[in-house]
């Protein structure tokens, strides 16, 4: 892995890295795919060369071992946490006591920024750090960032030093639970100073898929980048095959053709992901392809994300928050959406489709009458999605 | 409005004397975009240009002579903007770009040409802060040498603003775009060359067909190098003069998709009528491959090269996805892998280059400089290629264009064929590796005289294992002499195939145009023995040949 040139970085990311102080709090929001991770590692390489220790702290330990593996690769050092380990890590350094909690793995931060103020801490030295970077700020409690000021202002804490350096990256359309997650206003109100930078350009899809995956978008527009970096791109393809056999042929010969990239197959349930594995297995038993397979329950270490020459086999339910250079979502007639919530399921197609950078396969297999979703498919004459029937 | 030639052959670089340092006037971001590209150009022709000093000039550059404007005709006041001042030393920038300034006064030189940023003596930053600033925060792709980078001096001042002139600056976009595509060609052909093997003949071959297209001769009627050699298929010159325009409309930032370039490469030999019913096969094929329909096969150096390389370039638009192809199953063979290399680095471009293929800053802001005195205003070009020896014993090869040392290629053996040099070696014998064909030469000494052996690879398989081919030939069979091969001739040397005693065999070689005394082996059985026995044995039988005591 290498980070991108100047040229492959948007101008508003460009902007971000050559404009962000170092100096005051810095809050960068964009929708899925803007490049807000790719900014949080530029970072990090920023911050390494003025000599200064980062730590950065994810909220999904998916994400943050996708982020550790970048790190290794990249060769830095750098501290990636998950949000919990971070604080009760921060906390017991400075207390030799478990962290005040509203409930289990819930930290109470309004009862730990009161015993701070009140100089409870035994060595509250500890509590400082050089630079934080927070990914995907949405999805901590917003009494986080009260708790962050606290520690930022305290003169214990910072016995002599400038106040720690904090960056946020955040994006309150992507916040999992309402009430425990905080807006970027409640952002911006707890962090005094903060400095904003917007990203808005589709950093992550080619605009063809960027272009389809919208198509599914039901959610508020402010939650979507609406244009892509990458405009080039071959349009997103819906191919009918006469058996499960060549429909999984077609998926193995462009990972051949393609051995330097990652492949994703997204399936529609368990059943079809062991069969879909068994059968990838069986055509790639010739070439040097290696099937894996990935579910919500898998360990998260167990996968493969950079090697080339992989197949990873995933249920759609397990797909948040991952991203392939090829994503194929094979076995349509599977899904059924007589009498489901359409809004449900088109959010569904939005998740799995943008989970591909550059290329993009819709197909289903051993069908009699066309499957029910290609109702709710752009048509062939849209443009947006290329019918190989 | 004043018009100024792109090249104007009047005046000298400093119509007054005594200003021998200059002073370019911009900010950090286009400072970016400078040193990535290893030049200063009109901002026309920058990537990401933010307005600065330039915007007073119609876009060309202005460079102050000794002292800057009482009020700096750039927006770099502004404390975002972050004012930058590129010194450069006038003496050595005249050398370099001669004649061609576009307007002068006593205050300031206005170029419309690229300024190599190698001419610069220092780059001036508001403070030590902004500096280091500076330089933590830029991406790898910027090449810079931290010690050109100083804290704002106190410059002299101009008494009065300049006279801005009203310019009307000829477009020098495409010269500049060209110099950058090439550019990113002849680097990725030599950071690739450390560590997959080239063909020197095709990137020779490549090299001039892409200039005789930038020379304004139309590329199809390319008829070979200078020497008359056709290494480039009639149908290759047809796809190679299509496709280049269309990689130079190419920008990487915006994504560069095979299957596209696919279609649009199918669609632009369409408008030109150059589809004929072979590239209409090959374009459906193409498309098979790209849609993951059919399996590519290994894309050796067989058949129409060309074909094969573009295949494979399309396969990986990439420099980053190129590097792994031959590891790939791909496996591209050397010339189908150099022709794809150049493709790669010529749609990607030299500015847009990451950090590993530019180099140190340099040897980067030198072949800029190169590349620049090179191409710059020139309408005809010569590639000359050189080969030569290093200390690694591998060689390599120098390619100029026009005189200016452009690309230096390793050289890398054959793995199969550098097993048998390394036992010859031991056993005392100098084979000489020939990169041109990839094969070994040795003569072999027979009393007074000798006899030229070469040893060609049979096959090879992706396991390792391989055969090796001796020969030497006993009868010249070029052009008329094919003639003297009757069939009475040949029934007798497939005769002596049965009588004579030793481990080798007549044959007809077409790619010599000869008789050839042969004998094969496997390389990974070959004791030193039978390497011994297998090199005399073809030797002698030959020279006893060719000296008719057969």
């Amino acid at each position: 892995m290498r980070l991108p040139t100047r040229a492959e970085l948007s101008e508003e990311q460009e902007d971000f890295l050559m404009d962000a102080p170092f100096d005051r709090p810095v809050l960068c929001t964009g929708p899925p795919g803007t490049g807000k991770t790719v900014l949080a590692l530029y970072r990090s390489v920023t911050l390494a060369d003025k000599k200064q220790k980062a730590d950065l702290v994810m909220f999904s330990k998916l994400l943050s071992r996708y982020v550790e593996r970048s790190i290794e690769e990249l060769g830095l050092d750098l501290n990636v946490a998950t949000w919990h380990s971070w604080i009760y890590k921060l906390w017991w350094d400075a207390n030799r006591l478990r962290m005040p909690e509203l409930e289990k793995w819930a930290p109470d931060f309004k009862r730990a920024a009161s015993l701070i103020q009140e100089e409870k801490p035994r060595l509250p030295t500890n509590l400082y750090w050089e630079h934080l970077i927070v990914d995907e700020g949405q999805d901590f409690p917003k009494e986080f960032y009260l708790f962050l000021t606290v520690i930022r202002h305290n003169d214990k804490v910072l016995s002599g030093r400038p106040a720690p350096g904090l960056t946020v990256f955040a994006d309150e359309n992507q916040r999992l639970e309402a009430s425990r997650n905080s807006t970027i206003e409640d952002i911006v109100n707890y962090l005094p100073g903060i400095e904003k930078f917007e990203l808005t350009i589709n950093y992550r899809n080619s605009a063809p898929i960027a272009r389809l995956a919208g198509h599914f978008y039901v959610g508020l527009r402010t939650g979507i980048a609406t244009v892509s970096k990458r405009e080039k791109g071959s349009v997103p393809v819906l191919r009918r095959f006469g058996s499960f056999e060549e429909e999984v042929g077609s998926i193995v010969n462009w990972a051949y053709n393609n051995s330097d990239l990652s492949v994703g197959v997204i399936v529609v349930n368990r059943e079809t992901q062991k069969k879909m594995v068994k059968q990838l297995q069986s055509a790639c038993s010739d070439k040097n392809i290696k099937i894996q397979s990935y579910s919500s329950n898998s360990r998260v270490d167990a996968i493969e994300f950079y090697r080339n020459g992989i197949i990873t086999v995933i249920c759609d339910k397990s797909c948040k928050g991952l991203e392939f250079d090829a994503v194929f979502i094979p076995q349509l007639q599977a899904y059924r959406i007589e009498g489901a919530d359409k809004d449900f399921f088109k959010m569904k197609m939005y998740v799995m489709t943008s989970r591909a950078r550059q290329h993009l396969q819709l197909s289903f297999s051993e069908c009699d009458e066309d499957p029910q979703v290609l109702k709710m498919l752009p048509s062939h004459d849209s443009g947006i999605l290329r019918w190989k029937l | 409005m004043e018009t100024v030639d792109l090249h104007p052959q009047q005046g000298s670089m400093f119509g007054t004397p005594g200003h021998r340092t200059l002073y370019f006037l911009t900010n950090q971001k286009n400072l970016m975009a400078i040193l990535g590209a290893g030049m200063v150009v009109p901002a026309g022709s920058q990537f990401r240009y933010r307005e600065d000093s330039r915007e007073q000039f119609s876009g060309a550059i202005p460079l102050w002579k000794g002292a800057i404007p009482p009020e700096p005709m750039t927006v770099q006041e502004r404390p975002s903007a972050r004012a930058v001042v590129i010194e450069f030393e006038g003496n050595r920038l005249s050398r370099q770009l001669g004649r061609t300034f576009v307007w002068e006064n006593e205050e300031v030189l206005v170029l419309n040409a690229p300024v190599p940023i190698r001419y610069a003596t220092a780059i001036y930053m508001q403070s030590a802060t902004a500096v280091s600033d500076f330089l933590s925060r830029i991406p790898g792709d910027v090449v810079v040498d931290p010690s050109l980078l100083k804290s704002w001096p106190g410059f002299p001042q101009l008494n009065r603003l300049a006279e801005k002139p009203n310019l009307e600056i000829n477009p020098v976009d495409s010269e500049i775009d060209y110099i950058d595509r090439l550019g990113g060609a002849i680097r990725a052909l030599e950071v690739f060359s450390k560590s997959a093997r080239l063909d020197s003949r095709y990137i020779q071959a490549v090299l001039e067909f892409s200039l005789s297209a930038y020379n304004g001769v139309s590329s199809e009627s390319y008829r070979g190098d200078h020497s008359g050699n056709k290494t480039i298929s009639s149908t290759g010159v047809i796809i190679l003069s299509t496709l280049l325009p269309l990689l130079r409309q190419q920008q990487i930032e915006n994504g560069i998709d095979g299957v596209g370039l696919a279609e649009e490469l199918a669609a632009e030999l369409d408008r030109k009528n150059l589809l004929s019913e072979d590239l209409r096969k090959w374009l459906t094929y193409l498309r098979k491959i790209l849609d993951g329909e059919k399996e590519v096969p290994p894309l050796t150096d067989e058949g129409d090269v060309i074909k094969r390389a573009v295949l494979l370039y399309l396969l990986r638009p990439s420099v980053d996805r190129l590097s792994a192809a031959p590891e790939s199953p791909l496996s591209p063979g050397p010339r189908v892998f150099s022709i794809a290399v150049f493709l790669g680095g010529f749609a990607h471009g030299l500015l847009r280059m990451p950090g590993e293929y530019k180099g140190a800053f340099s040897e980067y802001f030198r072949f800029v400089d190169v590349l620049v005195r090179a191409l710059w205003g020139q309408r005809q070009f010569e590639v000359k290629s050189t080969n030569e020896e290093d200390r690694s014993d591998q060689g390599c090869i120098s390619y100029e264009i026009n005189g200016e040392l452009v690309l230096r290629t390793r050289l890398r053996q054959e793995p199969l064929l550098a097993l048998v040099v390394a036992q010859a070696k031991v056993l005392g014998y100098n084979f000489q590796y020939d990169y041109q064909n990839d094969q070994l030469v040795h003569d072999f000494a027979i009393g007074d005289s000798c006899q030229q052996v070469f040893i060609e690879i049979v096959n090879k398989s992706q396991s390792g294992v391989g055969a090796i081919r001796f020969l030497s030939p006993c009868l010249d069979l070029s052009g008329s002499k094919l003639r003297s091969l009757t069939k009475k001739r040949a029934i007798e040397f497939l005769q002596l195939n049965e009588t004579i005693k030793s481990c080798c065999s007549f044959a007809y070689s077409s790619s010599r145009d000869a008789m050839v005394v042969q004998a094969t082996q496997l390389v990974k059985t070959m004791d030193d023995d039978e390497l011994e026995l297998l090199l005399s044995q073809v030797a002698t039988t030959a020279f006893q040949c060719v000296s008719g005591n057969l």
